[in-house]
Formats: structure tokens, C-alpha cells, sequence
């Protein structure tokens, strides 16, 4: 039951008759017949309970996009139901419009269509339909909220895929398509070809040029041997999902960085024909993303991620060693997306860290605060002196712990919110050069 | 990381069935359980403001002939009633004029304690009766009803009659406090202090008789045993066969100059009744939800740079400049050793000296500057910070490749 203006200004037009009829008989021959018209529009009205709701939803949506869901409203009652609809949805949702006026006949059913705008990644959920249906006379309305549950997931932006093509065209000057005439550590045979000119004279192949030797009596033709990248290396990426990954850094979550810059690489390197697998970690493991490949892995990564909120727990390092031999019992790339702070809080991370570099490449990726470097140049007054010390404090711990992990033989990358995933996968990318995967 | 407060979604369409059908009884119990609240505090805050208005004073005469309290006056109703004389109770200009009519051989009592009347329905109740008791009259009655008798005080008068007034020379002294007043020669004044102020004024005025009586405690059920207190009420308002009591309400303050009381109209309340109830229903109308309110579950967002900020007000507040300075001091030696190539492993003595000789400073005063004296005063230890800042400004450009 819900009334209405209507209702209102009717009962407010009941001074006429107060006036005239002289009080009290105007005010109750008033609100007993107000009361009567009510009674019956509500008798009239058609019953909000007698509608099947059901909706049709995507089951995925990226970050920022608009996406239109149908609500179909089925009328099984015997009278048309005229009234207004709200679609609920959480309110990160960003449904729109709110409030849709429909009516439905007898037997029919009615599409009604509402635009998320999602303003936060994750599963985002529908409440209930709520209908309210007006009788004739507008007075009376009968409300019922109908329960249809759906949900939308929500998939990261991945904003850092402008990245990709430029890393990819340096991808192929390392691959095999620009191939490699000098043999280094962790490149395989590629092929012969004829030499030309300029490349280099220490790559020829004088036993493939003999046997090369034209029959025909021409001229010698030299053969050069080319290399290209080993490919089928394998990455895994451990992305710390622990209470630091909560912070947020330039109006983004340490989480939300570590999803972009993972995301960025695992494109990357799939495209490099290497293996990549993902777990989000803390206490336990979140996350997982083992045994897939090319387009699919971003999918199933974008997927698995959606969901995963920073944690306000301490992460458990001594379970990643295990966690990564549990991915892989091969030598690997791991790629620690943590964060590193203070000496204190790293100590975990750092006793365990031999551990992994025994048998892998580890590169600890950790977003830095571009607002405590500024802090730290920013030193007019006392105040800001003591606050450029403080920050000065904490970008020499991180210096520390950074030193700490490279004694260690990790490696570290480290960036701003927007730099971090370019910074990673060109990391990745020198390694691959280098051969060091 | 969820609210704790809010329930975890339903992981398929089965489960949120179920547990939709499980909260809707759960969630009937807790509306009933809110409406017989509902109702139980406003039964009782009813009960309440009843009890409180019963308890109060408020809105009541003082020496009503109708209150058997102790400031009421019906003893003194009762009694004059038992001795045959008519007692109406009037509180509007309209009843006190129809129970008067002519005025003939009725004693009007005016008894404003709330000074309801002005000056102007004053003189219009003087046109009602022909003789007429005031009872503590307020500046304005005082005016309209005894022009020349003045107010002259509280507790003006004497306890004794001292006068040639029938009823005050029978009951001789009286107990109580009031008002006194100056009276002119031609009235008759009794109750007279040693200044002059009287208790009891009679003023005839053409054929009415105006009588003030300023001890008001004469009359009241609590002092009328006292002295002669009862002898003088019952002489003033016995000398009629009828007495019209008449206690103005504040209705009777919008006597108009016509001398009709303005008449509230009949549909004056049902319509401030029916305003009422517009405002519940607008209450009602606007109140009502479409459908409940749907949560989020936040989650949970820390500000980075927190630690820094409360690391800073530390400094601050403890006065660490030492602590802050050497913090400064060992950054700005990294970034020097940083510019120079020094590598990661360099002394400060290496630093040091390579950055005086790049940028031709002496090299103690660079030393100094890096490792001396800590800052006396916070104005100290911000120009030492400008000093640092300045040194790797230099480095910086005398190691830029031109």
C-alpha cells in the first residue's frame, strides 16, 4: 500500500467542504468518502503479486561500459497492471533509469530495459523488482517488491593494453621474425639462410656453406645461421592481495596496478609463445589461472580477477614457494606483484625470497607513491620540512628493501600507478632479450 | 573484504530463492514487532502528557469559584450559594452579559487575573452591572473600570478596616497580602496604610459602584478562616441576591470595538484537524519506500600516503628535528651519490668530497652542511633543508653533460 499526491491534494482540497458544510460533518463526509474512493481504487488496481518478473542480463561487463539489461514483466493476473517499476541494482551499478512506468495487460508481458554504467570492478548484484501499481483513480497504489535475483561481473578495464603493440613490435625484433644472428644464452637455432650483406661475417656457417656448394661451378654462396629467443618459457605471476594491496595510489587501488600491469605481461608474453599462469595470494590462494593460452588467457584471467578484493590481512610468504611449485616444477619467471615498504614489514618476504631464486627468475613489481616523492622535493615550511622527512624515511626504507631483494638475486621494478605495467613488461622483455628466462 | 553487516550474496538463483523465502517471515515478525512499539510509545507518551497536564496549574484561574484547591475560591461560592444567593460562573463577555441582563440587584465579580482585558473591554464590562468588585485588577482594568484609583504597590494597606465601608467595618481585620492603592477624595478608601494606599477602594461612578479589592487572598479556600477574611468576602459579594463571577478566558481578548466577541467560526478546528492530516499523509506519501534499500559492500580502501602524513605530525609534534634532519641528510647523500656515479656502496667521505670538488665549495663547509650541527629552532632546520636542496641542485648541474 502506498498513497499518493493525488491523494494528498485531495485530502487538502477537503477545506472546501470543512468551510462550507460548517466543520465537522464537512471533514468527516470528507475523509469517509476519500476513504471510500481509496478502498476502491485499491480494489481496482491490479495485483503487483500476480506479475512473473524475470531478467536477461550479460554475464560479463568491462569496467566504464554501458550495458543494457532487459527486465521482462509477465502480467498473470486478471486486471492490466499500470504503475511504476524499480529495477534495483546495487548502486556501483549505475542503473539507469531508476524508475520506468509501465503497464502491463492481462496475459501480456512488458520488456523494460535498464543501462548499467558499473563504477566499480567486481560481481555486482540485482535486489528485487519493486512494483507499484495505481488503481484508476490514482489515489491508492499496491506495492510489492518481487525477488529476481542476477548478477553482472564486472571485468578490470585493462587500460594498459595501449601498451601492447608497441611491446609487441619489439617482441618481433627478438623473435623469430626479426631473427638473430648472434648466439646467446637461452636462444635456440633458428634456421640457415643465404648471407647478405651486412650481416655479420662471425654467423656464417662454413659447414652448411660447403655443403651449400653450387654444382653449376657459381659462385660460393655463404650461409649464415640464425637464432631466435627459446620460446615456451614458462611465467608465473603472484599477485600479493593482502592488506597493503588495499592502499590506493593516485585514485587507484595497489590491487587494481597489480591486475593492469599482470594482465599487460601475460598478453605480452602469450604473444611471445610463453607460458603464463596466475594466482592471487594471500593467506590462501584467491585466484588461480593455470594451463591456458592465447586469447583465452586473458579472458580467464580478466574473469578470475574480477572478483578479488584487497584483503586487511597479513600475506602468508613462506606458502609461495610452494604455491609456485604446485604451478610449475620447472625454472620460471616469477613476478611478485607485492609491495615494498618498510624493512620490518618485508622481512617475511625477504627470508623467504632465496628460496625462490634458487630455482627461478624473481622479479618483486611494487607501486611507488608519486605523492610521496612530491612530498619529499616540497620543503617551504616546517611543516612540509617534516613531512618531505617522512617521506624522504619511507623512500629510503623502500630503497633498502629493494637492495635487500637484489642481494638477495631478485629483481625490481618498481613505478608510478600508470607506469608500472609497461615498466614490468619491459622488464619482461629484457630478460627475454638477455635470455634469462 | 564485505561489511559485516551485510550477508553475502546468494551464489546461484536457487539459493537467493531460498533465502528470499526464509527472510519474508522473519522480516513480518520485525515490522509487527515495529508497529506494537509503535503503538506502545505513543499509548504511553499520551499517558504521559495527560498525567503532566492533569499535574500543572497551568491554564487554570487562580481563585476559580469553581477549584476546591487552596488557591481556588469555592468555599466562598459554596457558601454565599447556602446563604441564597445565586453564584453563576462565567468565563466569556458573551455569558457574563446574558447572566447579568439589566445589571439590577447583581453583584459582578471581575476577577482577571490573567490581565486579559484592555483598557477599551474593560470600560465595555463597566457597562454590564451596576455594581461591580474587581479583584486585583491589572493597570488597564484599573483605567477602564476606577478612572483615578491608582496602583500603588504590592503589599500596600493595612490589616485593619479603619473605614465608614459597611462590610469592611464588619469584618475588621483581615489577613492576606495584595495591592494597594491611591485612592481619590471621593472615594472610599479603607485598609489605609500609613502612606495613604488602600487595600479596599469604592468608587461610584454616576449609578455603578466599583469596589477594588486588592487582597485578592481574601477570597481563596486556603486564607478566607483567617481574621475577618470570610465577614468581608461574603459582605462584598453578599450585598446582591446574585452574583455573576465572571474570570475572563483569553478569548475575550479580541472584544472587538463593537463589544461582540470575535466568534471563532465553527469549521476553524476541523480544518486545523484536516491540515493535520494532510501533513501525516504527505508524511505517509513521501515516506514510503519503493522497495528496500539496496547495499554495497565497500571495500576496503586505505589512503597510501597515511603513514607518511602520521609519521610527519610524529616528527613534529615530538620536536625530532634531529631525527628529521639526519633522515634528509642520509636521502640527500643517496641522491648525490646517485648523480655522481658514486655507486650504491660509496662513504659519505667519498660523497662528500666529490661533490665540494665538482661544485668548488670548501669541503668542510660541505661536510658540515651533511654531517655537522643538528638545527637549534624549526626556521634553522628549514633553511638547513633549503641548504641540502641548494648542494644537490648544484651537483646536479655542475655533473650535467653541456
Amino acid at each position: 500500500m502506498a498513497i499518493s499526491g493525488w491523494f494528498i491534494a485531495a485530502l487538502a482540497l477537503g477545506a472546501v467542504p470543512v468551510v462550507l458544510l460548517g466543520g465537522w460533518p464537512g471533514l468527516g463526509l470528507w475523509v469517509a468518502l476519500l476513504t471510500l474512493a481509496g478502498v476502491v481504487d485499491v480494489a481496482l488496481a491490479g495485483s503487483p503479486a500476480a506479475l512473473r518478473v524475470s531478467r536477461e542480463v550479460p554475464g560479463r561487463a568491462r569496467l566504464g561500459e554501458p550495458v543494457e539489461t532487459t527486465l521482462l514483466v509477465l502480467n498473470t493476473g486478471r486486471r492490466t497492471v499500470r504503475g511504476v517499476v524499480r529495477d534495483a541494482w546495487q548502486p556501483s551499478a549505475g542503473a539507469r533509469p531508476t524508475r520506468q512506468r509501465v503497464a502491463v495487460p492481462s496475459g501480456e508481458r512488458r520488456a523494460l530495459t535498464t543501462v548499467l554504467t558499473p563504477t566499480r570492478r567486481g560481481e555486482l548484484h540485482a535486489a528485487g523488482v519493486t512494483v507499484r501499481a495505481h488503481g484508476p483513480l490514482h489515489l491508492v497504489s499496491r506495492q510489492r517488491t518481487l525477488r529476481t535475483p542476477a548478477a553482472l561481473r564486472v571485468l578490470p578495464p585493462f587500460a594498459s593494453r595501449r601498451h601492447l603493440p608497441s611491446r609487441i613490435a619489439r617482441l618481433r625484433e627478438l623473435d623469430g621474425r626479426t631473427s638473430l644472428l648472434v648466439r646467446g644464452q637461452g636462444t635456440e637455432f633458428d634456421s640457415l639462410r643465404e648471407y647478405v650483406r651486412g650481416d655479420d661475417v662471425r654467423s656464417i656457417d662454413w659447414r652448411a656453406t660447403a655443403r651449400r656448394r653450387d654444382p653449376a661451378g657459381g659462385g660460393a654462396k655463404l650461409v649464415v645461421r640464425t637464432w631466435r629467443p627459446e620460446r615456451d618459457r614458462r611465467i608465473v605471476i603472484v599477485i600479493d592481495s593482502g592488506r597493503r594491496a588495499a592502499a590506493r595510489i593516485a585514485d587507484e587501488v595497489r590491487l587494481d596496478t597489480a591486475f593492469e600491469a599482470s594482465l599487460l605481461l601475460a598478453a605480452l608474453a602469450t604473444r611471445a609463445g610463453d607460458r603464463v599462469d596466475l594466482a592471487v595470494y594471500d593467506r590462501r590462494v584467491r585466484g588461480r589461472v593455470q594451463g591456458a593460452t592465447g586469447a583465452q588467457l586473458l579472458a580467464r584471467m580478466v574473469d578470475v580477477l574480477a572478483p578479488i578484493e584487497p584483503e586487511l590481512i597479513e600475506p602468508d610468504w613462506y606458502g609461495v614457494p610452494a604455491l609456485v611449485r604446485s604451478i610449475t616444477p620447472h625454472r620460471a619467471l616469477v613476478v611478485l606483484l607485492t609491495t615494498i615498504e618498510a624493512p620490518g614489514a618485508a622481512q617475511p618476504l625477504l627470508a623467504m625470497l632465496p628460496e625462490l631464486t634458487r630455482n627461478h627468475t624473481v622479479v618483486v613489481a611494487s607501486v611507488t607513491d608519486p605523492d610521496v616523492l612530491a612530498a619529499a622535493a616540497e620543503r617551504r615550511s616546517s611543516d612540509e620540512v617534516y613531512r618531505a622527512a617522512a617521506a624522504e624515511r619511507a623512500l629510503l626504507d623502500a630503497t633498502r628493501v629493494a637492495a635487500a631483494i637484489r642481494r638477495l638475486g631478485g629483481e625490481v621494478v618498481t613505478g608510478a600507478p600508470r607506469d608500472l605495467p609497461p615498466a614490468l613488461a619491459d622488464h619482461y622483455l629484457a630478460l627475454k632479450a638477455a635470455g634469462r628466462l | 573484504m564485505s561489511a559485516p553487516a551485510v550477508a553475502p550474496a546468494p551464489p546461484t538463483a536457487q539459493g537467493g530463492a531460498e533465502a528470499a523465502s526464509e527472510a519474508q517471515p522473519r522480516r513480518r515478525v520485525g515490522v509487527v514487532i515495529v508497529w506494537v512499539a509503535v503503538v506502545v510509545v505513543v499509548v504511553f507518551g499520551a499517558l504521559l502528557v495527560w498525567a503532566a497536564a492533569s499535574a500543572s496549574d497551568v491554564g487554570e484561574h487562580r481563585r476559580s469559584p469553581v477549584d476546591p484547591g487552596p488557591r481556588g475560591a469555592m468555599a466562598l461560592a459554596e457558601v454565599l450559594r447556602a446563604q441564597g444567593v445565586e453564584v453563576t460562573v462565567t468565563n466569556s463577555f458573551g455569558a457574563t452579559a446574558s447572566a447579568l441582563g439589566t445589571g439590577a440587584y447583581a453583584t459582578l465579580v471581575l476577577d482577571d487575573d490573567w490581565w486579559v482585558l484592555t483598557e477599551d473591554t474593560a470600560a465595555e464590562v463597566l457597562a454590564l452591572g451596576r455594581h461591580i468588585v474587581v479583584v486585583q485588577p491589572s493597570d488597564d482594568v484599573l483605567a477602564g473600570l476606577a478612572p483615578g484609583v491608582e496602583y500603588a504597590g504590592f503589599g500596600g494597606g493595612s490589616p485593619d478596616a479603619d473605614c465608614e465601608l459597611g462590610p469592611a467595618q464588619r469584618a475588621g481585620r483581615i489577613a492576606g497580602s495584595g495591592d494597594g492603592y491611591t485612592a481619590p477624595a471621593s472615594a472610599t478608601a479603607c485598609y489605609v496604610d500609613g502612606v495613604g494606599n488602600a487595600a479596599l477602594v469604592r468608587v461610584e461612578r454616576g449609578v455603578r459602584e466599583v469596589t477594588v479589592l486588592g487582597t485578592g487572598d481574601v477570597l481563596t479556600n486556603e486564607r478566607i478562616t483567617e481574621e475577618g477574611n470570610a465577614a468581608l468576602a461574603l459582605g462584598l459579594l453578599g450585598e446582591h441576591p446574585r452574583v455573576v463571577w465572571y474570570q475572563p478566558d483569553v478569548d475575550d481578548y479580541a472584544l472587538d470595538e463593537s463589544g461582540l466577541a470575535a466568534r471563532q467560526a465553527d469549521w476553524y478546528v476541523p480544518l486545523i484537524v484536516l491540515l493535520l492530516l494532510v501533513g501525516v499523509a504527505a508524511a505517509l506519501w513521501r515516506g514510503r519506500r519503493m522497495g528496500p534499500v539496496v547495499v554495497e559492500d565497500l571495500p576496503v580502501e586505505v589512503r597510501s600516503s597515511e603513514t607518511m602524513e602520521g609519521r610527519a605530525r610524529l616528527y613534529e609534534r615530538g620536536g625530532a628535528r634531529d631525527h628529521a634532519l639526519g633522515t634528509l641528510r642520509a636521502a640527500t647523500i643517496a641522491r648525490l651519490a646517485r648523480t655522481l656515479g658514486l655507486g650504491p656502496r660509496a662513504t659519505a667521505d667519498e660523497v662528500i668530497a666529490a661533490s665540494a670538488a665538482v661544485t668548488e665549495r670548501d669541503p668542510a663547509s660541505v661536510d658540515f652542511l651533511l654531517r655537522g650541527a643538528g638545527a637549534p629552532n624549526d626556521s634553522a632546520f628549514v633553511g638547513l633543508s633549503d641548504n641540502l636542496l641548494r648542494l644537490e641542485r648544484d651537483v646536479a648541474r655542475a655533473v650535467r653533460p653541456d
